[in-house]
């Protein structure tokens, strides 16, 4: 080791004053005259400096009573790291009023540049340029700019106002704006966000123009229209606000005239949440569309195009003191496919539900669920369901082992009313319910590759009977069959609702093991395996057919994790032993090497009659030569031989913008899809990105990394 | 084959204040503490040697896969955290940890009422999943 001391290299200026205290005026120039504190001459050469500012000319006047500088011949002015040159400038140096002619200036934080016929400093935050230009391109490069009767740029507010503005892209100007405002800062500001425009299928092209405005620090809005070329113009408003207290999010979509579809179109939603203290919440979820095919024909995301039901639910909601309640209305608006109609469901109106658990009393815990719903439905018949479920549970845990058994008693009262075709009767079922579920927490340490893990071996057993009720009399409002994993192989009833309580007398295994990392107790790897044995066979079912006879269930088993640097996995699969064949099959795996540069590749297979699934998905986000980076996705039903949803994409890192060209293809309802292709240009420094080819970017690749400009230099001086 | 039983945690402090102690998470977290743990769980921050806070608690549903007619057959449910160790006194422990979970789970419109049952469960089971995640990570702190 080297003891010797060196100098560190300080690459800015100390400011030594305060910074309201005056500071001397330094003047060097080939000649001088005048007089102290009257008028001094300067010719040939001239060098003013002041703390903070820094004024070359060639000849130069100082007038020292009233402050002022007037500068002729190649002058440059240097303040605050903006450097600003021209033939003529005015100043006065304390309160940095004046003016600069024909100014060509190059400004820091955020950077540009531009020229102008005139450039006017409005005291040490504000400037006012006049007939001239700006870009956040770098020095030299005029990529894009703006073109500006007038331009302001306040400091204060951290904003540029633009008057009179067409925007020029390589030369080629394509926007014109009467009034442009935008953020100085990265911050959120009031403004116009990225336009954007491409086209679709069915709606032709189309160009939105999003305005951002910025209410305040906890509210904004957005309100954005949107021109169809083949339906009109649509207005879009979305309002979000944050509190302690509350917090809400409404949007309303509004086409007053569709000409391709002769009507008007609207959409609404509406999310409200409450914390009214004490334990006490409440909220609001309240959803509507005009039609069935709003959403297929007026919106190009997955999200919106595939959704189906919309709730109106109120929420209020009580917890403390190991118990909890609810109160609820909900119903829904179902937005048919014709070719594929969904049934609708039970509205709960009302649903109140009481949840408490008292622990350690004194060394069991006490549980109690009561339910009553009133179940409406405009066809299926409808009733009211009274549930009430006592049970006790004695967990006894120690570091490495827990056994916890648990007895209950579930009750069920039903009352049904109109549109009772079935004639089924009023009922009341009630089932003793009795669990045993324990484990066992092993572990070692391992070395894999070089490196030092835990690896642990968790055995779980859950032990579960239930005796067999009739329950094929009793209608079916909130209830199916549930998924078959992890979670549900532990849980007391393969349905959820609570319709139906299945017939039990079977003992779930399961193994698990994972990799620690014993530095910081992440987890690095793991892998579980795990099997149901039934010992009788299944007689209640969803809809009185014949039940499950088999003396096991599929077997499940996962592996997820780390591999390898930059490899994640996740597999999980469902295997049938008495049909060996795979019920159940999910690998994911991604290749990130390096921020912006991801691939995933995907398959999914669920062998069902109604719902069978065989995909492929394939995602990737990927540096292409010099500035090209490609994104792309292709997900694909092997089963139907169609593209559910595909995406290309190319972008291009400008420097000081981006240009982005986005086709997306999406299945919308049977034998529809909906084609998109949108364009945007992002210009940097311009307003904040958030057009709607992003969020379809952020959804469809995972790990996707937005193109960033790259970050702005600090000044390496400070003040003289 | 060198597996032995698991000791209780050692964590390097003997007593904790969890923040946010009255959620479901805090619940199950004091739990699994006071049983799997050498630490004293208190009631106060003043006689806690250290304080764990759970920064942020949220739910995403994002689908994962569609049907041919553009309905949603598959989502995918991602619990996310995040939790810090401090001594109360401004010195970090362990700084701010983000932690994910994730399940997949079938979807059928017409099932809407039992899915978002499903849908409470899987994110129970989360939970329960996170609570041995972070006490792993807690006992990995050192002092």
């Amino acid at each position: 080791e080297d003891d010797t001391l060196e100098l560190r290299p300080q690459t800015s200026l100390i400011n030594v004053f305060p910074a309201d205290e005056q500071t001397p005026i330094f003047l060097d120039a080939d000649r001088m005259s005048g007089h102290r504190n009257a008028e001094i001459q300067a010719d040939g050469e001239c060098v003013l400096r002041k703390r903070g500012q820094l004024i070359d000319a060639d000849h130069l006047i100082y007038n020292q009573p009233e402050d002022e500088v007037h500068a002729l011949g190649n002058v440059r002015i240097e303040q605050n790291g903006n450097v600003t040159t021209g033939p003529e400038l005015k100043m006065k140096l304390e309160t940095q009023q004046g003016f600069m002619r024909e100014p060509v200036y190059l400004l820091q934080q955020p950077v540009a540049h531009g020229v102008g016929e005139n450039l006017e400093f409005l005291g040490k935050n504000r400037q006012r340029l006049t007939r001239g230009t700006y870009t956040t391109c770098a020095e030299g490069n005029n990529d894009w700019f703006l073109r500006v009767g007038e331009l302001e740029l306040d400091r204060t507010t951290q904003t540029g106002t633009a008057y009179n503005a067409s925007i020029y892209f390589k030369g080629v100007p394509f926007l014109y704006t009467p009034w442009l405002n935008f953020p100085l800062t990265d911050e959120r500001k009031s403004g116009f966000l990225t336009p954007s425009f491409g086209t679709s299928g069915n709606s032709g092209a189309e160009f939105s123009l999003p305005y951002y405005w910025n209410i305040a620090p906890e509210q904004d809005a957005t309100i954005t229209p949107r021109i169809l070329a083949r339906r009109g113009l649509q207005l879009k408003g979305e309002y979000r606000y944050l509190n302690p207290m509350y917090s809400g999010q409404s949007r309303a979509e509004l086409l007053p005239n569709d000409s391709l579809a002769g009507q008007s179109r609207y959409a609404l939603s509406l999310l409200h949440m409450q914390n009214f203290g004490a334990g006490w919440a409440g909220s609001l979820n309240v959803q509507k569309a005009s039609d069935d095919n709003y959403f297929r024909d007026l919106t190009t995301t997955l999200a919106s195009t595939s959704q189906v039901n919309l709730p109106r639910d109120a929420m209020l909601s009580y917890n403390g003191h190991g118990l909890s309640f609810l109160g609820r209305m909900l119903s829904y608006q179902t937005l048919q496919d014709p070719l594929a109609p969904v049934g609708k469901p039970y509205s709960l109106a009302p649903q109140l539900l009481v949840n408490g658990l008292w622990r350690n009393f004194p060394a069991v815990d006490l549980g109690l669920t009561g339910e009553w719903v009133d179940f409406r439905h405009t066809t299926l018949v409808n009733g009211k369901r009274l549930t009430f479920y006592p049970n006790v549970s004695m967990p006894l845990q120690q570091s490495f082992a827990y056994i916890t058994p648990k007895l209950g008693m579930h009750m069920t009262r039903y009352v049904l009313g109109d549109n009772n075709v079935a004639v089924l009767p009023d009922a009341t079922r009630t089932l003793p319910i009795f669990s045993v579920d324990s484990g066992l927490f092993l572990e070692r340490d391992v070395q894999l590759r070089n490196h030092e893990f835990i690896q642990t071996l968790e055995p779980r057993l859950y032990y579960l009977y239930v005796p067999y009720r009739d329950q094929s009399r009793l209608p079916i409002f909130d209830t199916g069959l549930a998924d078959f994993n992890y979670a549900q192989m532990f849980s007391e009833n393969q349905f959820v609702g609570g319709d139906r309580i299945n017939d039990a007398n079977q003992v779930t295994a399961a193994l698990t093991s994972r990799l620690l990392d014993p530095d910081n107790g992440q987890e690095w790897i793991r892998a579980a395996i795990g099997q149901r044995y039934y010992f009788k066979e299944q007689q209640v079912t969803l809809d009185g057919s014949a039940g499950r006879t088999d003396k096991s269930s599929d077997i499940l088993a996962a592996f997820s994790g780390r591999v390898a640097p930059f490899w994640n996995v996740d597999t999980g699969v469902q295997y049938n032993t008495g049909q060996q064949q795979f019920q159940k099959t999910g690998v994911g795996v991604r290749y990130q090497p390096a921020v912006g540069k991801v691939l995933n590749l995907g398959y999914r297979f669920t062998r069902d009659m109604l719902n069978p699934i065989k995909q492929l998905d394939i995602s990737a986000q990927w540096p292409l030569r010099g500035r090209w980076q490609g994104v792309g996705r292709w997900n694909y039903s092997l089963q139907d031989r169609i593209i559910l949803e595909g995406l290309a994409g190319l972008e291009y890192n400008g420097g000081c913008w981006a240009a982005r060209v986005v086709m997306h293809r999406l299945a919308t309802a049977t034998a529809q899809t909906s084609n998109s292709i949108f364009f945007q240009l992002e210009l940097f420094g311009m307003g904040k990105i958030g057009a709607d080819p992003l969020d379809i970017l952020k959804r469809n690749i995972s790990g996707y990394a937005p193109t960033l400009k790259p970050s702005t230099p600090a000044t390496t001086y400070d003040q003289f | 084959c060198g597996f032995q039983l698991r000791g209780a945690a050692q964590l390097p402090f003997k007593s904790l204040y969890v923040e946010g102690g009255g959620s479901a998470l805090g619940v199950d977290l004091q739990r699994a503490l006071r049983y799997g743990s050498n630490v004293q769980i208190v009631d106060s921050k003043g006689e806690a040697q250290a304080v764990l806070q759970v920064l942020g608690e949220s739910r995403e549903k994002r689908i994962l896969s569609i049907g041919s007619n553009g309905r949603v057959s598959e989502y995918v449910l991602f619990y996310r955290l995040s939790f810090r160790l401090h001594d109360g006194k401004g010195k970090e422990l362990l700084p701010a940890q983000p932690l994910e979970l994730k399940r997949d789970i079938s979807f059928n419109d017409a099932q809407v009422l039992a899915k978002e049952q499903e849908e409470a469960m899987l994110y129970r089971d989360m939970q329960g999943d996170a609570v041995q995640q972070i006490i792993r990570r807690l006992n990995a702190v050192k002092i």
